[in-house]
């Protein structure tokens, strides 16, 4: 690829490649949207993704499209996404919870993650929110407390 | 010297054309999945890798040229030099694959590859933008050049090798004949090489002849009981290829920076993906052994309780 002529037209053709392949990928079709069947499988999801995750008490978004759920010990918040047509899970530790905010019906958590660093998702009610705002916020607090080191 | 040709340059519109059949047989199957955010993002990182390799290559090019001064033989272009290259290139590729796994350096180059949650032909094509500021051509490309191979043999090779590589990124192929399976790195080990089941982590790194996992005790078969989930240990939950190309990077600059020791910069910067210094986090080895003794717990309480059926009068299945 010496000749800048060559070099030119495989970049522009290598453009117009990419572009046909995923317009002619969205015109096929045949994928689904990731939606979460309910809270027991999204803790399936969080169980195959993290090993040795034990699942405690979760929380389904109103469009089904996240989920919150507990450990049992409450060492780790689990958190599953669907993006795309597939799921992403976490195991949050209190030090990668930044900060958790509500509005109304609506909780942002914000992570310290490079890739996911802010997540926004609706739950059913504003008393669901605010419950499990509380228990966020409670985890992050309390399990920060807890490996505090003594003064 | 041969002028000899690009094959990566000639198989571009033959991976064109392969990625359209292989997308119409998915639609008309089901035997694949495709799903336009993730195609593009592994796309636009095929495209960024041919850029920056156009950009940044000449540092790789300048070090073979500067090499070829001290190579111990000069083995020029008999056809049978092509032959030994294509072996020896692929048992280098290898040894460099194993320790882009096992060294965060080169994984931060190398997840790109694996950020995929889907394996399909498009995947192949998803590779990093800034290999060659890794160096890993200095420590893994050097060998065959001061050997005497010329290095214009070596890159063609290693292009070949490359070339190869495409075709088993696909789900569309479950096994081939005995013999081929035996001998190539086919799309089943393949599949297994991009999986995060535990049991598939860090297994299979051959390029082309996947007798070299079967030599050094890295081999493991796709299990028709155990499908593959592909994606790394912590999926990225985005199609940004900026996001996809740095993450990693961003990642062994922050541990780095909080690292209380000199050993604990070297193990955040060169020590396994994972690493932490209270090994608090998920790395391969930790996550097999938990995998390994939650299989061993469970097999134990599956003994138990079949025993206790025994003592009970249960007829066994």
């Amino acid at each position: 690829m010496d000749d800048p002529l060559i070099l030119i037209v495989v970049l522009l053709v290598s453009a117009v490649s990419i572009t046909g392949l995923v317009l002619l990928n969205r015109r096929l079709g045949g994928w689904t949207p990731a939606r979460l069947d309910g809270v027991d499988a999204a803790a399936r999801r969080l169980g195959d993704d993290v090993i040795g995750f034990e699942p405690g008490e979760g929380v389904l978004a109103a469009d089904a499209g996240a989920a919150l759920i507990e450990e049992r010990g409450g060492k780790r918040l689990g958190l599953v996404l669907a993006r795309g047509d597939r799921c992403v899970t976490r195991a949050l530790r209190p030090e990668e919870i930044i900060a958790i905010t509500r509005e109304g019906a609506t909780l942002t958590l914000h992570l310290a993650d490079f890739t996911l660093p802010r997540i926004v998702t609706t739950l059913e009610d504003e008393p669901t929110a605010a419950r499990w705002a509380d228990r966020a916020t409670r985890f992050t607090t309390q399990t920060r407390a807890d490996h505090a080191e003594p003064a | 010297m041969p002028n000899l040709p690009d094959p990566i340059l000639l198989a571009i519109p033959v991976f064109v054309a392969l990625i359209i059949a292989e997308m119409i047989y998915a639609r008309a199957t089901g035997r694949a999945q495709f799903e336009p955010g993730d195609t593009a993002a592994s796309l636009m990182m095929g495209f960024g890798n041919t850029v920056s390799g156009i950009v940044l290559g000449f540092v790789a090019i300048g070090w073979f040229v500067f090499l070829e001064r001290f190579a111990i033989f000069e083995i020029g272009y008999a056809w049978w030099a092509f032959v030994l290259a294509f072996v020896l290139d692929d048992f280098v590729y290898y040894w460099a694959h194993r320790f882009a796994h096992t060294v965060r350096w080169w994984w931060a180059d190398h997840v790109v590859h694996h950020s995929s949650q889907h394996y399909n032909l498009s995947t192949a094509l998803r590779q990093p933008w800034l290999s060659p500021l890794t160096l890993k051509f200095i420590f893994f490309g050097s060998w065959l050049v001061l050997i005497g191979f010329p290095p214009a043999m070596v890159a063609f090779v290693g292009a070949l090798n490359l070339v190869y590589q495409f075709w088993i990124h696909t789900e569309v192929v479950k096994t081939l004949p005995a013999p081929i399976e035996a001998v190539m790195n086919t799309p089943s080990h393949h599949r297994v090489h991009h999986a995060t089941n535990p049991r598939y982590l860090d297994r299979n790194y051959a390029g082309v002849f996947i007798v070299w996992d079967k030599m050094f005790g890295t081999f493991e078969p796709e299990r028709a009981d155990e499908p593959c989930r592909y994606g790394i240990v912590k999926n990225l939950g985005t199609n940004n290829p900026w996001v996809i190309s740095m993450h990693e990077w961003w990642g062994i600059i922050k541990d780095v920076r909080s690292a209380k020791s000199p050993s604990e910069v070297l193990g955040y910067w060169l020590g396994p993906p994972g690493w932490s210094p209270d090994g608090s986090r998920d790395s391969s080895k930790i996550i097999k052994a938990r995998w390994a003794a939650l299989q061993a717990a469970g097999a134990g309480e599956d003994e138990a309780r079949s025993g206790d059926e025994r003592a009970q009068g249960v007829p066994a299945e």
